[in-house]
């Protein structure tokens, strides 16, 4: 009888992104590479499981926005074009490095990855992805969970009306695309404020996962630690990510992804060769950029890279996984004979951290799922729901407000970088607040329009503006989407009042934000 | 500390100020055909009688394009976003602009901007972490003059702008100069799991207070771990503090909080505790550590070139290569340290001729 349980959970999400203004736009391409490096050889990780009849659970996170692109016939075929694009390089890479065995080899291997790719994409998914991991979820083994619709940062958006839409607008979304409502939600960066329990138990979710501390401090002192589930007073359930799993995969330094044998993330093509030669491939701009085909290995604290080598990588890969699985081991042993209740070890995981940001990480996740199932007994996997059939009675906590940023509350999303936004975004808030009051239950064009700006609000609530804005990268981006949402959103409010609209720019706006199909404005009357 | 605050305040005006005139010089954006159709139909119902005009004005438009103009706002535009943005991170840029999206844009850009204030007299507040709090205000020089008239004539002179922090459990409060203009500020009340509110107003020479706007209330976050405990879920404290992966705290009960308190402020802040996130745009937080001030790096490409007839059939090492229509060919491959031979050899369509050039290749370095 296994003695304690591991719950992998990957959390999938990108900022909505679609500009149909663009032939070709730059940031679209989060989107493709991601299909193409995690979310693609996740379901071919599915099958090859399913396959050998290995049995796994694992909880999986589709944000609104993710769900949304992962639906939508522009993206769809730029996609395609896309693959084709990437496939024509390989082709020259193929070409030009002929002479070089090692980086031939390994053009060889990005050619076969694209084009395997485009064929999957095109013929067995018959470019539906959502399907086919609402397959995986149907048979048991994915269990799928919702979040915020456009992944705002809940702990900074002030107005409760504003909290619930977000997270109302995230579960019928959800209910919506997968028939059915979702279990548990993953807040937003972990966001977490005193109350917002309330919200999620009015939308049926029944429990969210925390950062470390978010469990720890609760007040009364949680007696498992992170290792159990708990109850908020409103009855939601609560689970607190483990630090040790965490550390051995997210840090760049102590953890497995910074490995001498993996790939090296930051030297790419789009930036080593030549620029006449790469220049089709990169930004429409000509700026370069990360094309995705990387030759090197990290090689080790130089700037001087060796050329990678996929099996030695691999067998790395295998190695960690080993021993994660050993360390699981013995983390779960002995809290087993100190809780007297079987532990639960929460790993949650951005999903886009395995096969791009960590190469191989898709690779130790099989390896890890295989070897869990045929080489130990002490653990199994689970997912939150299933562990909360098994243990229906929690001690009842009041979770410490907390998020999984850096610092571990909420200065990511609110510093010098990006607080000039809050003012904008509070008072549109309130004036989405106020004419929803104002006009109820109306009908015919207003609806339309009131309905559109809804969308606009959302969109510009999205933590990712604030997070970019920190970081630096493409904050530029950032800001602008922020400000054309808002622009867009008070355009709209002119034309209620003025009541006249202008239905060119009314088409225009629903035409490039066209998220959310059927969301209601009505969302943000309280 | 507040003299650094300052500082902060005035860059993030600043920068907001850039957004927004960056905003202004962004290019029109040009449209997919699709779009474009559509809009022109609209426009022709919409425009009707006015078409006439605007055509007029677009072919004048088309006459005089504003090149020199629109050449100095984008080279304006991208020194703009240089001062951003990294260096791979360029926004994509249109190429070709539309008239009708930019009739369109012009209608939806111009008249419709961010407001850059909202003269609504309100302060708010925002819990960062457990020892700071945020505060932003737009209060109207109207309010102001209002609550100026209500201070007594021998008060008037040298009024201070003040942050008045209220903690609501304690019932007391402090202080803070501010300045006015900074519209919000970072505060620093080093206490966890307080309620907060702040009142933003005026304070005489005597001491007297004249308010401006109060704010919400606001809970900082909690830290530490809880000394309280249900009976029915207790754990002995050494075992507790094992699970948390602590064995050594210390025997004295006040040692090991002092400890513990150590060990988790430091997990938090250090990031232990919250590694960070990553995401598909979160680069750059390793690659810095690989950034060398100076740097030289040389690669070497092998150009190969050249023509047979267009109907030959053309191989290079045994594998074929595709013949340009006028029967030349250029191939580039990547040259590393070594010697190559490159057999390159041409076969005629009737398979009577047959020439075979193998260049060979020494690339070493010195």
């Amino acid at each position: 009888m296994e003695k304690g349980y591991l719950a992998l959970i990957l959390h999938a999400h990108l900022p909505f992104v679609r500009h149909p203004e663009y032939k070709e736009f730059l940031e679209e391409r989060w989107f493709f590479e991601a299909l193409t490096e995690t979310y693609i050889p996740l379901l071919s990780l599915f099958e090859r499981l399913v396959n050998d009849k290995i049995e796994f659970h694992l909880t999986l996170s589709l944000s609104p926005t993710l769900l949304s692109m992962l639906n939508d016939a522009l993206l769809k075929e730029r996609y395609i074009n896309y693959l084709n694009k990437m496939i024509e390089l390989c082709e020259k890479e193929i070409e030009r490095t002929r002479f070089s065995p090692s980086f031939h080899k390994l053009a060889l291997m990005y050619y076969y990855r694209f084009s395997r790719t485009k064929d999957k994409f095109l013929n067995q998914y018959n470019q539906d992805l959502i399907k086919e991991f609402k397959k995986y979820q149907d048979k048991g083994y994915l269990e799928i969970i919702t979040c915020a619709a456009t992944h705002g940062f809940l702990p900074l958006l002030l107005h409760k009306e504003a909290v619930k839409a977000q997270i109302e607008a995230g579960v019928s979304f959800y209910s919506k695309i997968f028939s059915k409502p979702p279990q548990g939600l993953w807040l937003p960066e972990c966001g977490y404020f005193e109350g917002l329990d309330k919200f999620l138990k009015e939308c049926g979710i029944k429990y969210f996962i925390l950062e470390t501390h978010g469990v720890l401090f609760a007040r009364p002192r949680p007696k498992f630690g992170v290792y159990s589930s708990y109850y908020t007073k409103n009855r939601v359930a609560i689970f607190g990510r483990d630090i040790e799993t965490s550390k051995s995969v997210w840090s760049s330094i102590e953890g497995y992804p910074g490995d001498y044998n993996y790939r090296e993330y930051f030297r790419d093509i789009g930036f080593d060769l030549d620029y006449d030669y790469i220049k089709p491939y990169i930004s429409a701009s000509g700026a370069r950029i990360f094309t995705g085909i990387k030759y090197y290995k990290i090689t080790g604290p130089t700037p001087y890279k060796e050329p990678y080598v996929p099996e030695k990588a691999r067998e790395k890969a295998a190695e960690h996984a080993g021993n994660f699985m050993f360390n699981r081991e013995r983390q779960i042993e002995y809290l087993y004979s100190v809780l007297g209740r079987k532990p639960i070890v929460v790993a949650p995981y951005d999903a886009e951290l395995f096969g791009h940001w960590w190469f191989e990480g898709i690779d130790w996740l099989e390896f890890l799922i295989r070897k869990i199932k045929y080489d130990q007994n002490i653990f199994k996997l689970t997912t939150p729901s299933l562990y909360l059939k098994l243990y229906p009675k929690n001690q009842l906590i009041n979770p410490a407000p907390s998020s999984w940023g850096w610092k571990g509350y909420y200065e990511v999303w609110l510093n010098g970088s990006n607080d000039w936004i809050y003012p904008h975004l509070h008072r549109a808030q309130e004036v989405m607040i106020n004419l929803a009051k104002r006009f109820k239950n109306v009908n015919g064009e207003k609806r339309r329009v009131l309905n559109q700006m809804a969308k606009e609000l959302l969109l510009a609530q999205a933590s990712d503006w604030a997070f970019m804005m920190k970081t630096g990268n493409f904050s530029e981006y950032a800001k602008k989407r922020v400000i054309t949402h808002l622009e867009r959103f008070y355009l709209l409010k002119q034309f209620l009042e003025r009541d006249f609209i202008n239905y060119e720019v009314l088409e225009d706006i629903e035409n490039k934000d066209n998220i959310f199909p059927d969301l209601d404005y009505s969302l943000f009357h309280s | 500390m507040r003299k650094k605050i300052r500082r902060k305040k005035a860059t993030n005006n600043s920068s907001l100020k850039k957004t927004l005139r960056i905003k202004k010089t962004f290019p029109k954006k040009p449209t997919s055909g699709k779009i474009v159709e559509k809009i022109k139909k609209g426009v022709k119902k919409v425009l009707g009688r006015k078409r006439t005009a605007s055509k007029k004005k677009r072919a004048s438009e088309k006459e005089n394009p504003p090149f020199l103009l629109k050449m100095a706002n984008s080279e304006k535009e991208k020194v703009e976003i240089s001062k951003f943005t990294p260096a791979q991170v360029i926004l994509e840029e249109p190429k070709e602009v539309k008239l009708e999206e930019k009739k369109l844009e012009r209608k939806t850009k111009t008249k419709f901007q961010l407001p850059l204030r909202y003269y609504d007299n309100r302060i708010i507040l925002l819990p960062r972490d457990p020892w700071w709090l945020h505060t932003y205000w737009d209060i109207a020089e109207s309010k102001v003059e209002e609550v100026k008239s209500l201070i007594p004539f021998e008060e008037k002179d040298d009024l201070r702008w003040i942050l008045r922090v209220h903690n609501v459990g304690e019932n007391n409060y402090f202080d803070l100069d501010i300045i006015p203009e900074a519209c919000n500020w970072y505060i620093n009340v080093n206490k966890p799991e307080t309620t907060w509110y702040v009142d933003i107003g005026l304070k005489t020479k005597k001491g007297n207070f004249f308010l401006l706007a109060s704010s919400n209330k606001v809970k900082t976050p909690y830290f530490g771990i809880s000394t309280l405990q249900d009976e029915e879920w207790v754990l002995p404290e050494e075992e507790y503090y094992k699970i948390l992966g602590l064995y050594d705290l210390g025997r004295s009960s006040l040692e090991r909080r002092k400890k513990l308190e150590e060990f988790l402020k430091y997990g938090i802040s250090s990031g232990v505790f919250s590694p960070g996130i990553s995401s598909l745009f979160s680069i750059g937080i390793k690659e810095k550590q690989y950034k060398r001030k100076f740097f030289l790096e040389v690669a070497t490409e092998l150009i190969l070139y050249g023509r047979t007839e267009p109907d030959a059939e053309l191989t290079v090492a045994g594998e074929k290569v595709k013949l340009n229509r006028d029967g030349t060919f250029s191939l580039r491959y990547m040259l590393p340290e070594g010697n190559f031979e490159f057999p390159v050899e041409a076969v005629s369509q009737d398979k009577k001729d047959r020439i075979k050039i193998t260049p060979v290749v020494s690339r070493s370095t010195k």
